[in-house]
């Protein structure tokens, strides 16, 4: 009985390196030798031994015996076998070159695969499981809108029934409502993203059902559908643990009870990524359109103008996209035709469901990033190419030597080129294979920033033909550029030049490789620091408010089945209840959140003919401005008794008050909001300017109204909470508030004000975190490639050193000299960057934030950190210079 | 000068060949050598050696009895040439030459 064998691995390798009677003889040493070392000195030792062993056949030998010359056709291959060898022998010798090239060549194509399988998924690939999705297209309205033009995103049902019925170039139409839900009640509830969808829907998509199966027009009629719901693949898994039996179990909706008929597949989360606003995240159940008619006035299936329905629609085989939103633009004019929404210049867009782009065809944000990423990546990547290049070009100087004596013992000038191109082929895929496993995990990581919410999802076929793509493109280029080095200065001239013929004015190429990755590495560095100060002047903005100090509370009422004086009750005893929880400063209700749309209505001054202002207004409670932290400058703030059937009031900001009345106190100044015929409002207070959109495109003059003195009949939608400390630490005491106030309530989703901001400041903030993680990247990859290029001169000039230190240098002035050397690499990089960097100003300005494209601080970062990290990448090299033996240098040859 | 100059390990090995007689197939090789110079020493690199003196004509070998021990595989055994013991004796005369010129100039070593 054999307590243990050798180990598996290193049997087959003896198995694939051996063969014939030799296999079997030392096959049988070997195990031999495994049974009495272990015997002798433990399994640890004997397997340790029997690796040594095994890896003592497979590894070249230093020298062999010339072999018979091979057959004519394996000649070739033979000797690219031997030249592999012969470069493996090499790098196990000095592993640093290795290492070095393998590795900045996987950081960098890591970084150009994650950006690229980014790109891949924003703008290449369509939503996961929908068939022919090059024919599917979201539809959408563009019409005259006063001076200008809008395109809806919605159409109202009524015109979408109409274009179902009517379009010809259409295999079909699909509508769908993206909404959210409470799902549970109580202290149990959480928030559901569903999508009310037509019956169609799954259908014209095409996609199949995991588990049971999806709705159709049955279960979608009028007036309210049939309640069932189809769950999203990862609900499934998270709330009914992957359960089988889940079908038919009831599920409480807000207000309804909802029959579990069906599982999408894995990785189909709905078709509104790219959507601005609620629902662009992954869609997480579907029900049937009409089963979410409760949230909707009634007029919704008949209204030409309530727009609820997001259409999308499959183009018939052979008919071309522009004719068929031709045929339907002249279709949506005839069915306007006549109404006052008559307008003959309509036109219908068709925009492809890719997640990148809105619903006009625009890229988003993230898509844009991508792109910006891709090309960042590609730079990256092409520092990392540099870098190997050089790396090959500075051993290719050092074996010219090797070179030109082959050369002239009769090797070919071809045999000599296939060595090159193994050389840089091996790296190239040891540098591929580094990255994949970097690649994978970063792409990962850059999906979730790109796309948060979004399965990640990598298309595997792309992957790989980019990668080898990719890797070819590396192999030719170095190989290349090693060609063009060893054989433009003609190859006889160097037998006769020893070691160190090579002085540093020569390496011109290496020396412009080396420029250019600095250079690039200082354009990343800028656009970095140009990111990170647009963030910074974000995090200064001043809002009027303590966006830090609030929390906003909100519930969705309606959909849970709350009438309007109920909604009224709730708000009442929420206001009172919350104000009694340890650690709340003041409470306020209103009609609408900061960063989220806002409510307006034209306004007018009795006595003037017309005002030219465009104001938005928020109602709120009394406390509101204590609340918020927005201080009243002038005047007084609301009161309990400003009521319906008191003297309407209301408050404007400073900068409202200054355009309306220049030079003039507007407290006490009448007001007509709304229609005119409507009482007139009298100011009562000047309030603080306020923010309340981090772009100041959007940002527009501000009113407040008393929430009891509203315009518009809508109930509350929003309670506001300041906090004594930290607002996230009141969360669960709000929330144990709001819950004591009934038992039906559903999910109230609690958010510091300040989060609100964050979809408005994203694109700033990833641009900020990945344009720094590339531009680390690059410093990385070029510092490097300075190091390895220094060491390699140094080596080099062993001898020239030694002289001039025998001649009476100090070793203080060879430090200078190679310290120097790399100082004036990175100084023409630094400025050949910066120039590059300030050119580009212009394209980058609209993707900064209050901050100019040539800011000189960030300008000098970049410089100093290049050029510090130059002086460090400089310190070993310069250590060896400094340290050279005169008598052992000038001996060495 | 017919054939090439033994390197350490060539000739090591030869003489632990030589030192095993019919003994002296690659494991015993390998031991012997282990033992002798108290480091690792792979069977790889034994049969790179012998292998390669064999193509030089300094070994020539054999294919042994059946042993039990080997799972009745049969071992292949060195055996030392004239021309493999003239190659020692060569490297033995020019370390003695040296030893002697060494000595005679008051070789000592320094702590």
């Amino acid at each position: 009985v054999t307590p243990a064998a050798p180990p598996r691995l290193a049997r087959l390798l003896l198995r694939a390196v051996l063969r014939g009677n030799r296999r079997a003889e030392i096959a049988a040493d070997l195990e031999h030798l495994f049974a009495s070392r272990a015997g002798a000195r433990g399994l640890a030792y004997a397997r340790r031994r029997y690796w040594r062993d095994v890896l003592s056949f497979s590894l070249p030998r230093r020298t062999r015996a010339p072999r018979a010359t091979p057959r004519r056709g394996g000649l070739m291959l033979a000797a690219l076998i031997v030249d592999l060898r012969h470069l493996l022998r090499g790098w196990i010798r000095r592993p640093a070159f290795f290492v070095v090239a393998a590795s900045t060549l996987g950081v960098g194509f890591a970084a150009y695969f994650a950006a690229f399988t980014a790109i891949d998924q924003l703008l290449l690939s369509p939503p996961a499981h929908v068939q022919e999705p090059g024919a599917l297209f979201r539809v959408h309205v563009d019409r005259a809108d006063g001076d200008g033009r809008f395109t809806w995103y919605q159409t109202p049902y009524a015109t979408y029934r109409q274009m179902a019925a009517g379009l010809r170039s259409f295999d079909g139409l699909t509508g769908y409502r993206p909404s959210t839900a409470s799902l549970g009640m109580g202290a149990d509830a959480r928030m559901l993203r569903v999508a009310y969808a037509d019956g169609n829907y799954f259908d014209l998509l095409g996609v199949r059902p995991r588990l049971g199966r999806f709705f159709s027009d049955v279960e979608n009629q009028p007036p309210s559908g049939t309640p069932v719901l189809v769950l999203g693949y990862a609900l499934w898994q998270s709330m009914f643990q992957a359960d089988p039996e889940v079908l038919g179990r009831d599920v409480r909706l807000g207000a309804n009870v909802f029959t579990v008929i069906g599982v999408a597949p894995p990785g189909f989360t709905g078709t509104h990524a790219g959507y601005s606003g609620e629902g662009a995240e992954a869609t997480e159940a579907w029900a049937p359109l009409f089963a979410g008619a409760h949230e909707l006035p009634e007029v919704w299936t008949t209204s030409q103008t309530f727009r609820s329905v997001t259409v999308l629609a499959r183009v018939a085989d052979g008919v071309g996209t522009s004719a068929a939103s031709q045929e339907a633009a002249a279709f949506y004019q005839r069915t306007v035709e006549g109404t006052r929404l008559e307008d003959p210049t309509a036109r219908v867009l068709l925009s492809s469901l890719q997640p990148g782009r809105r619903q006009d065809g625009s890229l988003t944000a993230e898509a844009r990033i991508a792109l910006w990423l891709g090309g960042v990546a590609l730079l990256v990547l092409a520092v990392a190419v540099a870098n190997v290049v050089n790396l090959q070009l500075s051993r290719a100087t050092e074996r010219r030597r090797e070179m030109a004596l082959r050369l002239a013992l009769g090797a070919g000038r071809a045999r000599l080129m296939t060595q090159l191109i193994a050389e840089a082929a091996v790296i190239a895929v040891a540098g591929a294979a580094a990255g994949a496993g970097l690649a994978w995990m970063a792409s990962g990581a850059l999906q979730s920033l790109l796309l948060p919410g979004q399965p990640v999802r990598v298309d595997v076929g792309r992957f790989v033909l980019v990668s080898s793509v990719v890797v070819a493109f590396c192999v030719v280029t170095s190989a290349a550029f090693a060609m063009l080095q060893l054989f433009d200065e003609g190859l006889s001239g160097r037998l006769k030049t020893g070691r160190g013929g090579d002085g540093f004015g020569r390496a011109r190429l290496r020396q412009a490789l080396l420029v250019t990755q600095v250079a690039v590495s200082a354009v990343l560095l800028v656009g970095a620091g140009l990111f990170v100060r647009s963030m910074m002047n974000l995090g200064g903005l001043r809002f009027g408010m303590d966006i830090d100090r609030v929390l906003v509370v909100q519930l969705p009422l309606a959909h849970a089945g709350f009438t309007e004086p109920q909604i009224e009750d709730f708000y009442a005893r929420a206001l009172e209840s919350l104000a009694q929880v340890p650690g709340v400063e003041h409470v306020a209700a209103g009609q609408s959140a900061p960063f989220n749309p806002s409510l307006s209505a034209p306004i007018a001054i009795p006595g003037r003919d017309s005002v030219d202002v465009r104001a938005t207004y928020y109602a709120v409670t009394p406390g509101h401005f204590a609340t918020m932290g927005t201080p009243i400058l002038r005047g007084r703030g609301f009161a309990d008794s400003d009521r319906d059937g008191t003297q309407p009031v209301m408050i404007v900001e400073q900068a409202l008050g200054e355009r309306l009345w220049p030079g003039e106190d507007p407290i006490g100044k009448c007001v007509i909001v709304g229609a005119a015929g409507e009482p007139c409002r009298e100011v009562v207070g000047i309030a603080g300017n306020t923010r309340r959109f981090v772009s100041t495109a959007t940002n527009a003059l501000r009113y407040y109204l008393p929430l009891a003195q509203r315009r518009v009949p809508l109930p509350p939608q929003v309670l506001f909470v300041r906090t004594a400390g930290p607002p996230e630490l009141a969360v669960d005491a709000v929330r144990g508030a709001i819950l004591s106030l009934g038992d039906t309530l559903p999910f109230a989703r609690i958010r510091v004000l300040a989060s609100l901001a964050e979809p408005e400041t994203r694109p700033w903030r990833l641009g900020s975190t990945l344009f720094l993680a590339f531009g680390l990247i690059a410093v990385f990859v070029a510092s490097a490639g300075v190091h390895a290029l220094l060491s390699f001169m140094v080596e080099q000039r062993w001898r020239e050193i030694g002289v001039r230190l025998a001649l009476g240098a100090t070793p203080a002035r060879t430090v200078a000299l190679v310290v120097g050397q790399s100082g004036a690499w990175a100084a023409a990089g630094v400025v050949i960057g910066l120039a590059v960097a300030a050119a580009c100003g212009g394209f980058v300005q609209p993707m900064l934030f209050e901050t100019s494209p040539y800011d000189p601080v960030v300008f000098a970062g970049a410089a100093g950190l290049l050029l510090g990290v130059a002086a460090a990448a400089s310190a070993r090299p310069a250590f060896r210079a400094g340290s050279v033996d005169p008598t052992v240098a000038l001996r060495s040859e | 000068m017919k054939g090439e100059r033994l390197g350490e390990f060539e000739e090591l090995a030869l003489l632990a060949a030589g030192a095993l007689g019919d003994e002296a197939y690659g494991i015993a090789i390998q031991e012997l050598l282990e033992g002798q110079t108290r480091r690792e020493v792979s069977l790889g690199a034994v049969y790179a050696a012998l292998e390669r003196m064999e193509r030089k004509g300094l070994v020539v070998s054999a294919l042994g009895e059946v042993t039990p021990e080997r799972g009745g595989r049969r071992k292949r055994l060195f055996t030392v040439t004239d021309d493999g013991l003239r190659a020692l004796r060569e490297a033995r005369d020019t370390r003695d030459a040296l030893w002697t010129a060494a000595r005679r100039a008051g070789l000592k070593g320094r702590a």
